[in-house]
């Protein structure tokens, strides 16, 4: 088991490359199924959950070619529809594979995904939504069984907002016979990605970014290439490293325009941003920290990705900051962790009242999920002494080289084997 | 339908800013005309859903980039409702 070594003080300075977004990465990559030529997909991460879904795309059939962040997937040769558990257990996403193999094959078999840390998320969205579109489903010893002749457009209410749902759908409604709507879609920018590709291999799709999506399902679809947008999580989690180190870091092979509410944020907290066509610069030199009250909507709101980062920037600020979390009902497990490194932290349903602390001290802690991890890391920065953090297979599979990056700005972080 | 009429430093919006009329001002290319004081007025808009709220909070990353001071005038109740959901309501360059 690996951990994080973080030994605070240091002041992040210096230029960042933000990576490809892993939300749009992922569905993209299973989008590729649907295609019976190769797609050319490039600015694509390293990460685990990646490499997981290549794994899964050679084990369906299709050939995958990495060369450095630009991937080849030909699933001309699809031979099989399943996914197993051993690799969905590791890798929620897996779900993805569900509509574009049922579209595209007419079955699917897809192991349950497990439970989840951050809170429910159930499948019954991603299920009810394509039974509404004619398919036949089961579910039997753990797997999502699922077949259809062709699936057919249907007009289907979502009743939750679901990222994952919303992409399941609308790859399987690509292909479907007639017009779907999808109602109470999500909106994030990963889903319009998402569209984007899609539309350049040959679907008609029209609403994505709002809430209402419809589709006109084409026959077949063709290989594209296509550019993954960048993460604007990543992005938001070097600018709030840099704020509360009081650091100056320019975010490179970004996109400012659709990480403008939580620049604001960012700047009513203090900080100098400035951003060109595709950078941010984030400047914390001789600025004071103030609080600032956050709360997690859907998109265009403040995401619930960067909830954990901000707690941790509220701790560090002047003032009180209340974070209010409407997304995931247990997304606060970071706040414990924190609370062991001196944060004081007070926790009201589903809002963290984050009052100054004057300084953090290093501890060991656990990451509990990807953006609690990332918080913890952060605190680290600027926490007296040294901080190990834990189970960081949560950090790898959203952050590639997390702490090359951070290393390269001046941060104290290494990455280390656990004692047996 | 989206009609945009630029009237010196304001751009009068009028119509829907939609998922649909937002794809056809991406990039806004209208933005670089403007001077250093512009308006957006929006009275004349009839419906707006999360994808126009979320264009015009690109709009305002934009006008800040290009050093331009921005303000939303005259915005309609129902495009405020959505943004005060939304939560970004405080964010928004109105007066």
């Amino acid at each position: 088991m690996q951990q994080f070594l973080v030994t605070g003080g240091a002041t992040l300075k210096g230029d960042v490359t933000i990576s490809g977004a892993k939300n749009a990465a992922l569905p993209i990559l299973f989008a590729t199924i649907l295609a019976e030529q190769p797609s050319v997909i490039s600015n694509v991460p390293v990460l685990r959950d990646i490499d997981t879904t290549f794994k899964l795309l050679a084990i369906f059939g299709a050939e995958v070619q990495r060369d450095g962040h630009q991937v080849t997937v030909d699933a001309s040769h699809i031979h099989s529809q399943m996914a197993p558990y051993e690799l969905v257990r590791t890798m929620r996403a897996s779900i993805l594979a569900l509509g574009p193999l049922l579209a595209r094959f007419g079955h699917a078999e897809v192991s349950l995904p497990g439970g989840c840390a951050i809170g429910a998320r159930p499948v019954n969205l991603h299920i009810e939504g394509l039974r509404k579109m004619g398919a036949q489903i089961t579910v039997e010893n753990g797997y999502i069984k699922a077949k259809a002749e062709r699936l057919k457009g249907a007009h289907i209410v979502m009743d939750m907002v679901s990222v994952t749902g919303t992409e399941n759908l609308l790859m399987a409604a690509v292909l479907a016979d007639g017009v779907t709507t999808i109602e109470n879609a999500a909106r994030e920018p990963e889903v319009v990605d998402l569209a984007t590709y899609l539309t350049a291999m040959g679907a008609k799709i029209t609403g994505a970014g709002s809430a209402t999506i419809k589709v006109e399902g084409v026959e077949r679809l063709i290989g594209a290439a296509h550019r993954v947008l960048p993460d604007r999580i990543e992005t938001g989690t070097f600018l709030v490293a840099a704020a509360v180190t009081g650091g100056d870091v320019t975010c490179r092979n970004t996109d400012p325009g659709e990480l403008e509410v939580v620049l604001e944020k960012l700047r009513e907290a203090g900080a100098d941003v400035t951003t060109g066509d595709d950078w941010i610069r984030l400047d914390m030199t001789g600025r004071q920290l103030k609080s600032v009250n956050v709360k997690t909507t859907p998109h265009p709101g403040f995401p619930t990705d960067m909830q954990a980062q901000f707690t941790v920037l509220n701790v560090l600020a002047e003032g009180v900051g209340v974070v209010t979390e409407t997304i995931f009902e247990n997304r606060f497990m970071h706040v414990p962790e924190l609370q062991r490194m001196g944060a004081l932290i007070q926790l009201e349903g589903n809002n963290a009242l984050c009052q100054h602390t004057t300084q953090l001290t290093g501890a060991q802690v656990m990451a509990t999920d990807l953006r609690a991890s990332a918080s913890l890391v952060i605190a680290g920065l600027v926490a007296n002494g040294n901080t190990i953090v834990d189970r960081i297979y949560h950090i790898d599979r959203g952050y590639e080289q997390i702490e090359h990056k951070l290393q390269a700005l001046g941060a104290k972080i290494e990455r280390i084997n656990a004692p047996a | 339908m989206l009609e945009i009429k630029q009237n010196g430093a304001v751009l009068q919006f009028v119509g829907e800013l939609n998922c649909n009329t937002v794809v056809a001002h991406w990039p806004f290319k209208l933005m670089a005309t403007l001077p250093k004081q512009a308006e957006f007025d929006l009275s004349g808009l009839q419906h707006v859903d999360t994808a126009g709220l979320a264009w015009l909070i690109q709009q305002m990353a934009k006008a800040k980039q290009l050093g331009i001071s921005l303000k939303f005038k005259k915005m309609p109740e129902q495009l405020r409702s959505l943004a005060s959901v939304s939560d970004v309501l405080a964010l928004l360059p109105t007066e």
